[in-house]
């Protein structure tokens, strides 16, 4: 038999749970960092940008941070830290990952 | 609120240089005890395990400092600093991805890494992939790659831990001795100076055998110590400067307020005339502040020399230097110049790159006050220096220094007496000159980008980049192979995410306000943080302070380069000697070589720095997004995706480098200078990965799947 074929009596082999599980967390971590992109490059860009032609008008500041840069960086960013929080004590599964090989200094090229 | 002049506080910085010192001295004793501190620890554990991964037993601490303070290298406190200085507001988007770097970078590999590097054993990131795979192609390709970049980065880093070092003892009379004894010694001895001057190769030295002796002495888990103390004291030193420096502008709304007025600096040439010829040789130093006095034609003007003023005995007249004017008049009146001790008058004339629109057929000359249309603005401008155009060039070169930029008084009427000769005004901004509110604003002032410096194409890209790159960086994924166990790597994510928070905005925060304390750094922008480190401390009147500060970017750096000392040191010892030299190596060779390797490196590493690079922050960003170019995609894809074959990931990641570098190469020849070109004004990286990842699919699925047994191995539950 072919090494790449299943074996037929094999059962239907279990997928790792580490590996199901980090794949899940993956996908959070990237939808949340599109998210935040979208929301931080966006708020400046509409309220902070101006072109070499255009007049800046008077400056507009929260507690001494220019506005675009308060509700475009420092906001998302605690946005994202309440996010990280939920992340890793609601979310984030604590998994077994295995205690490290016997052979940790094993001779390379030997394993597998 | 009125801001003080500027000159007093140098010399108060200068008579705590000593304190500064001996603090800064009492850090680096810490970082060597720590050192022998984590030898000690060692014993008795299996060695290689031990010294190049710690044992795979990282505690939270431990992980998230080792991950954060190694992530943080010289770019973080000595080129971002300058470029926040140089560009204002506009670097807190710029940098604004580290809102999400922790949990992105750590969630997306670190479990299977760690995971995957445990079930094989591996100790090295080539371990990793070679073991993924079982290939040893392609564990000796990613070892050829690491050993690549960091070397390159790491002669970058040598050099900024030099220069921050200098920028401390520069004010210590001993260390000016010392300087000018080695620096004659040398030049005796005809030994290899160094092309910085004895100065920066003593610092070079000292950093060097510190760092090297450490890290080779303790290994990961002195690194890791040592990075727990440096991230500790990174921490501690911005948030130390942050309420210092606040204190020093009279809060954040005033300084704000002041930046919102200013507007960005002018480059000049100018030509020093004193009174009557000079008794002696008479020098005037780089960073000293000069003026043009008030008359009834004009306001009084300032200017910072941006290079050393030389006028010979018996001459009355400098060469033309290199001067930045201050344009913005409420930092015009409150800078006073230096005392020369000589009367001088100064003549400031703007900078003009004159080109044709062909090549010369024969050389001519352009004679002083000939009229030349400046491009910019169809005006004109009058040259004030002969200069000569060779047959077959485009740009003018000056008869005196060969300098292809040439002396000019923009004037508003004239004609221009040589057809197809126009200028370029080179000194002004290209985008922001004479505009108030440009700090405050995006894009932010650029002195070469008619675009602004951070465009919304490039603002996208960097977002992407930073955790790209974050994700993609070998260092870090060996630190994801060394945490004990999930729980850990839960808390070390929220505990980096602090960390990160805690450093990136508040540093935005400091130099902004150092722009408003500090004008005329743009001379040279590098030295900014240990610039602004000497300010507060010596306006609180504990100059001493300036030590524990300025051992923050050393302690940034210090942190990066032992990680990259050890990374190449474990692909040289682990995946070339001991995979392919000699398998067989008893555990007393293997030691013994390490420790040899290890300080080799590092000496030759030294070596590269004695000569280093001109430009450090576009290295460490070369090297940075070259590795992740190479490494994220068939990382990610060989922990995640079951199809994924050798094939693939040796082509993902020849794809990566080739496509990155074919960006550099395109600058090269472009620009004729070390950058990018930028597709659609993304970043290389985003080029670069988008190619990496279609080479792997389309490479992956066009050969054969995997063997059942690895696909089994690495991603189903193991029975057993």
């Amino acid at each position: 038999m072919s090494e790449t074929e299943p074996r037929k009596a094999d059962p239907q082999p279990e997928l790792d749970p580490v590996y199901v599980h980090a794949s899940r967390e993956a996908i959070v971590v990237l939808v949340a960092f599109f998210a935040l992109i979208f929301w931080s490059v966006g708020v400046c860009f509409v309220t902070g940008y101006y072109d070499s032609s255009e007049m800046i008008p008077e400056l507009k500041t929260v507690w001494g941070i220019p506005h675009w840069v308060f509700w475009g960086i420092l906001v998302p960013w605690m946005a994202a830290n309440v996010f990280s929080l939920w992340f890793c004590t609601c979310y984030m599964r604590d998994d077994d990952l295995s205690d490290p090989s016997e052979d940790a200094d094993r001779e390379p090229g030997v394993n597998g | 609120m009125t801001l003080p002049a500027l000159t007093f506080q140098l010399p108060l910085a200068n008579a705590g240089s000593n304190a500064a010192l001996i603090s800064f001295g009492i850090y680096t004793a810490a970082v060597f005890l720590l050192a022998w501190l984590s030898n000690r620890t060692a014993s008795g554990k299996s060695f290689l395990s031990e010294y190049f991964l710690g044992s795979r037993n990282l505690g939270v601490w431990a992980f998230a400092l080792t991950f954060a303070a190694t992530s943080s290298s010289g770019g973080s406190f000595m080129g971002f600093p300058s470029k926040i200085y140089t560009h204002g507001w506009s670097l807190a988007l710029w940098i604004g991805s580290y809102m999400i770097v922790p949990a992105f970078v750590m969630a997306l590999l670190s479990k299977r890494i760690n995971q995957v590097a445990r079930k094989t054993g591996a100790i090295t990131v080539p371990d990793v992939l070679h073991d993924r795979f079982e290939s040893a192609k392609f564990g000796s390709l990613a070892t050829l790659l690491i050993v690549f970049f960091m070397s390159v980065n790491l002669v970058a880093q040598f050099k900024a831990g030099s220069k921050i070092l200098r920028t401390l003892l520069d004010d210590v009379p001993a260390f000016q001795n010392v300087t000018q004894s080695v620096g004659s010694f040398v030049h005796e001895n005809s030994l290899p100076a160094g092309s910085e001057g004895s100065g920066y190769m003593i610092c070079l030295l000292a950093f060097a055998l510190a760092v090297i002796v450490y890290t080779a002495y303790g290994g990961f888990r002195a690194v890791v110590w040592t990075d727990v103390m440096q991230g500790l004291v990174m921490v501690g030193g911005v948030l130390i400067m942050l309420p210092l420096t606040l204190h020093m502008v009279g809060g954040l709304p005033n300084a704000t307020e002041q930046l919102a007025e200013m507007t960005p600096p002018r480059w000049k040439l100018a030509q020093f005339d004193l009174a009557q010829p000079a008794e002696e040789d008479f020098v005037v130093s780089k960073t000293t502040w000069v003026e043009i006095p008030a008359s009834t034609k004009q306001q009084r003007r300032v200017f910072r020399l941006a290079e050393d003023v030389v006028i010979l005995k018996d001459k009355s007249s400098s060469d033309l230097v290199k001067v930045l004017e201050i344009t913005t008049p409420q930092e015009v009146e409150r800078i006073h110049p230096d005392d020369l001790s000589i009367p001088y008058v100064l003549a400031a004339f703007d900078i003009a790159q004159i080109k044709l629109e062909e090549p010369a057929e024969q050389d001519f000359g352009i004679p002083v006050g000939s009229f030349i249309q400046v491009s910019d603005d169809g005006g004109f401008a009058r040259t004030v220096r002969a200069c000569r155009i060779s047959s077959g060039e485009q740009t003018a070169k000056l008869l005196r220094n060969s300098s292809a930029q040439i002396p000019v008084r923009v004037v508003e009427t004239g004609q221009a007496d040589v057809e197809k000769l126009t200028a370029v005004v080179t000194g002004h901004y290209r985008f922001g000159d004479s505009k108030p509110g440009v700090y405050v604003t995006g894009p932010g002032p650029s002195p070469t980008d008619e675009g602004g410096f951070l465009p919304l194409s490039l603002a996208i890209s960097f977002f992407c980049m930073w955790a790209f790159a974050g994700a993609g960086q070998p260092s870090s994924m060996v630190r994801q192979m060394a945490f004990r166990d999930s729980n850990t790597l839960r808390k070390a994510v929220f505990t980096v995410s602090i960390y990160y928070s805690l450093i990136y905005f508040p540093l935005v925060v400091i130099f902004v306000c150092a722009r408003v304390v500090l004008p005329g750094w743009e001379i040279d922008p590098d030295r900014i943080m240990p610039e602004m480190a000497k300010a507060v401390s010596a306006a609180i009147e504990h100059p001493w302070l300036a030590g524990l500060l300025v051992a923050a970017p050393f302690a940034a750096v210090m942190s990066t380069v032992d990680s990259f000392l050890l990374m190449i040191s474990s692909a040289v010892v682990r995946d070339v000697y001991q995979r392919h030299i000699n398998p067989q190596a008893s555990d007393k060779s293997i030691k013994r070589l390490t420790y040899a390797v290890t300080v080799f490196i590092g000496l030759a590493a030294v070596f590269g720095a004695l000569y280093p690079p001109a430009y450090l922050q576009d290295i460490i960003v070369y090297t940075g997004s070259g590795l992740a170019a190479c490494f994220l995609v068939p990382m990610s894809l060989a922990l995640y995706w079951r199809r994924f074959n050798t094939t693939g990931a040796i082509a993902s990641m020849a794809g990566g480098f080739a496509t990155h570098l074919a960006t550099y190469v395109g600058g090269l020849i472009t620009y004729e200078q070390f950058r990018p070109i930028r597709v659609f004004n993304f970043d290389p990286i985003v080029t670069a990965l988008l190619p990496s990842l279609l080479i792997a699919i389309v490479v992956t699925l066009s050969t054969a799947p995997p063997p059942e047994r690895l696909v089994r191995k690495f991603f189903y539950r193991d029975k057993s």
